[in-house]
């Protein structure tokens, strides 16, 4: 009996030390091979034979490490699109700043007004870019339903990318606020552009929570990220088409905003059709 | 007559809708799914027992399944598992997508021998 638990106390440090299996994991399988000790004794056979079977039947260390290190690298894969999400964000970051030191050493901005334009639209962009994601999510899975590793690192991505969003948000709404207080006389004053910007800000909290509370529900944190683009894109857009206001620029948008939340909503309506159902139809079709 | 090998393939991919079938019926634990397993199949599908355990535990961070620690009625420690809503979601998905298969296959070899 002593012989069996000082054999089993070696195969566990023998599988910490060459698969890296977490206590968790040894604990489980020590159950496991207990209960085929016991039922092999039962059996007929004597515990030190029964030990030597339970033992090769669940894999060499070498083996099961393997095992597990390809569900850590799973884990740690990254999606295509998340990857080019990443990039766009650091190319938006970049351009953003080199257009705002452009315009100050022209002269034509304050630090103070450079600040708040790259920082309200990197947090935008970023809740943009996660909408992004919504797209090639709801365009993936029309063909096939997503692999688990596509969608934890989607939820990963969602996550960083809306904390960015929110934090350079909130950074660019007060500095707005401070030039305001400079320049205007005011801190805050409920325009369009500031209402956008806070509802923005209230809409990225949301999603966090969202992510954060509900880990597993990456097809529903998906579908609420066109809304987060809605959202933004009215914000952003949706002041410039008002005749007055601090950011009204007469630019004309109300084409392209009534386009892209058009887009949107088809969008939508296709994430809500089961995973799969395009490639189904063309093959039904055949 | 040899016995039959599943090729490595075959077992990897019927491993997720055996494992939720399983977990279908009730809760379980590893040594009772690969047990079960092996005497429905008449032990045609024998798994490598330490191989069932990265499975479940990819099954449990996909959110298919979820896991909790209980003891066994000896008093020793041991994991439980259990289908989660989406598991029965994506259990419906793998029948559906196993009948195709089993369908065409059936429908190919049986024009086969007519």
């Amino acid at each position: 009996m002593r012989d069996i638990e000082r054999r089993i106390a070696e195969w566990r440090r023998t599988l910490a030390e060459n698969a890296g299996c977490t206590d968790d994991v040894l604990d489980e399988l020590e159950s496991h091979l207990r209960d085929e000790v016991d039922r092999l004794v039962q059996a007929g056979e004597s515990e030190g034979r029964a030990l030597d079977l339970a033992l090769a039947r669940l894999g060499t260390p070498k083996a099961l490490g393997a095992e597990f290190a390809k569900l850590e690298r799973d884990r740690a894969a990254t999606w295509l699109p998340v990857r080019l999400a990443h990039a766009l964000l650091l190319a938006l970051a970049a351009a953003l700043v080199g257009y705002c030191v452009a315009r100050l050493q022209d002269g034509r901005s304050s630090v103070l007004l450079a600040s708040h334009v790259v920082a309200v639209t990197l947090g935008y962009g970023a809740t943009l870019l996660v909408g992004g994601l919504a797209f090639c999510y709801v365009a993936a899975r029309a063909f096939n339903a997503p692999r688990p590793a596509q969608l934890e690192a989607l939820t990963r991505a969602v996550l960083v990318m809306t904390g960015l969003a929110l934090a350079a948000t909130l950074l660019g709404v007060l500095l707005g606020g401070v030039w305001a207080r400079d320049h205007l006389g005011r801190l805050w004053g409920w325009d369009p552009k500031e209402t956008g910007g806070a509802i923005v800000l209230a809409w990225d909290a949301i999603m966090i929570l969202f992510c954060w509370r509900r880990p597993s529900h990456t097809h529903a944190a998906m579908l609420l990220a066109f809304a987060g683009n809605a959202i933004v894109a009215t914000a952003w857009l949706g002041p410039n088409l008002l005749a007055d206001g601090l950011h009204a620029y007469g630019a004309p948008g109300q084409t392209l905003l009534g386009f892209v939340l058009l887009a949107h909503a088809a969008m939508l309506a296709l994430g809500l059709a089961p995973a799969g159902w395009l490639r189904r139809a063309a093959i039904s079709g055949r | 007559m040899d016995r039959m090998k599943l090729t490595k393939d075959l077992i990897a991919a019927s491993a997720t809708p055996l494992i939720l079938s399983l977990l279908e019926e009730g809760e379980s634990y590893g040594y009772a799914i690969m047990r079960r397993v092996r005497e429905l199949s008449g032990g045609d599908i024998a798994w490598t027992d330490g191989m069932l355990y990265p499975v479940l535990h990819r099954l449990e961070a996909q959110g298919l399944i979820q896991a909790r620690w209980g003891q066994s009625e000896t008093g020793r420690k041991r994991k439980y598992y259990a289908l989660r809503a989406s598991g029965k979601k994506a259990l419906r998905e793998q029948k559906e997508q196993w009948s195709v298969v089993q369908q065409t296959l059936a429908r190919l070899w049986g024009a086969q021998h007519a």
